[in-house]
This record gives structure tokens, C-alpha cells and sequence, in this order.
């Protein structure tokens, strides 16, 4: 997964889950620290994150429209993988948030 | 209220999480989708195999991956080229760790309808709520 596709995901998910501040998981947080990440990282179809406070319905919501094997994953190629705050799993804890500044369109993270 | 219970409230990860936000939910999901699609690989091997083919055409020559990006789906592409339908079927329904790494990057998503989709959705909520 590129630095694109995981921004575009996670506008995806704030809009799907209606949570404000996804935040990322696994090993796409690196992109905040550099756009040169591991092979392996990019190799990645999915991005997991955690959504926090949401009920069953935001975890439904983004499982039917943005997740695996859904009508997104099949026309963009990748998708999107969210777990609860307590699912995380060891070694998760290293996740980030993610912001889209609207006023120039940049995107920190 | 201790200090850990005060810290898991906060982030929403209290008694009432949703099963559909686990990563053993996420991944029961993904082999039993893959458990429907191997039976229509035995069922019609030529359709699913040129539906796998064609999201691998679309997705490696569309703009959202870009040549450094193209490992997992050119995996792909070697192991249906390689595979006779038994191995395959062998490989997308594999409940070991490697199985679930390749079906992460699976190239049978629209093998089966939406509405199939959701309804091994529906099985798979179903079944994590008992």
C-alpha cells in the first residue's frame, strides 16, 4: 500500500464509521516517518485500523462498503481492516492518527 | 475506577465490543468467503480463474499501485499461473498463517455476489455473537 492509497482509506473511514480520528495500525504508521517505507510494507493490500468508540454498526458499515472483498476492494484493489481498541494485537500499539487538512489538501500523520 | 478500566473506557474498548472488531472476526470472514469461492473454483474453474486474472489485469495497470507496490498481486499472478485448480483450492482455504497472509491479498473478491458476500457475513456475525 502507498502513502495515496492509505490517505484515501482513511478519508474512507471517517467518512463509513463516522469516527474522526481513525487511528492506524500495524505497519503503515511508518509512513509518518518516511515516504522510503520497507518492501513489505508496501506490499500490503490492507490497512488495519482502530476505531475508537464505535458500536457494531461503524464495524458492519465499513466491513460491507470498504472492506475485504467488498465492491471497493474489487475495483481499487485494496481495502481497509478495522479492529476494536482492546483487539489490537501485540506489537499494534505503535498506531497512529491520521488528519486531512482541507484548507490545501495535505494530509499529516 | 482504576486506572486501567478508566483507559480502556476511553477508548471505547469496554464490555460491549462489537465481535465484527477483531481480528479473528476479520479473519473467519476472509476463509469462509474463500470456502465459497473454492467451491465454485471445482464448480466452474474457468470463470473464477478469468475473474481472479482480470482484477489483477485492472488493478496492476490502473494508477492507484505504482511499480514498487505490484508484490503481493504479482505473487498472485504466479501462483495462478502455476497452480492447477486442486492446489489452489488448497491454498485460499489453508487456515495456517500463510493461507490467511495470501488471502489477504486475495484476487477472487467478486467471484461471489454482494449479496452472497453478505450473507456469509451475516453467518459469520452470527456465529461470533453465539
Amino acid at each position: 500500500m502507498n502513502r495515496e492509497q492509505l490517505f484515501d482509506l482513511t478519508e474512507r473511514v471517517k467518512l463509513v464509521a463516522g469516527v474522526e480520528l481513525p487511528v492506524i495500525v500495524g505497519s503503515q504508521p511508518l509512513y509518518a516517518v518516511t515516504p522510503h517505507v520497507p518492501d513489505i510494507v508496501k506490499r500490503s493490500v490492507e490497512c488495519g485500523f482502530i476505531l475508537l468508540a464505535a458500536g457494531p454498526s461503524a464495524f458492519r458499515a465499513v466491513i460491507e462498503q470498504i472492506g475485504f472483498a467488498s465492491s471497493f476492494q474489487e475495483t481499487h484493489g485494496y481495502y481497509h481492516r478495522s479492529v476494536a481498541a482492546r483487539q489490537t494485537r501485540r506489537g499494534e500499539a505503535y498506531g497512529l492518527g491520521a488528519r486531512h487538512d482541507d484548507a490545501d489538501h495535505r494530509h499529516t500523520i | 475506577m482504576k486506572a486501567e478500566e478508566t483507559i480502556t473506557t476511553a477508548l471505547g474498548g469496554g464490555v460491549g465490543v462489537s465481535p465484527l472488531g477483531s481480528h479473528a472476526f476479520l479473519d473467519e470472514f476472509a476463509l469462509a468467503y474463500h470456502r465459497a469461492v473454492a467451491d465454485r473454483l471445482r464448480a466452474e474453474p474457468s470463470v473464477v480463474l478469468e475473474h481472479a486474472r482480470w482484477n489483477l489485469d485492472r488493478w496492476t495497470e490502473g494508477d492507484a499501485f505504482r511499480p514498487g507496490d505490484l508484490a503481493s498481486l504479482e505473487e498472485w499472478w504466479q501462483i495462478l499461473d502455476e497452480a492447477g485448480v486442486g492446489r489452489l483450492v488448497e491454498l485460499i482455504i489453508d487456515a495456517s498463517d500463510e493461507g490467511q497472509r495470501l488471502r489477504s491479498s486475495s484476487p477472487f473478491v467478486g467471484v461471489l455476489s454482494p449479496e452472497e458476500r453478505m450473507e456469509i457475513l451475516a453467518a459469520c456475525e452470527q456465529r461470533a455473537t453465539v
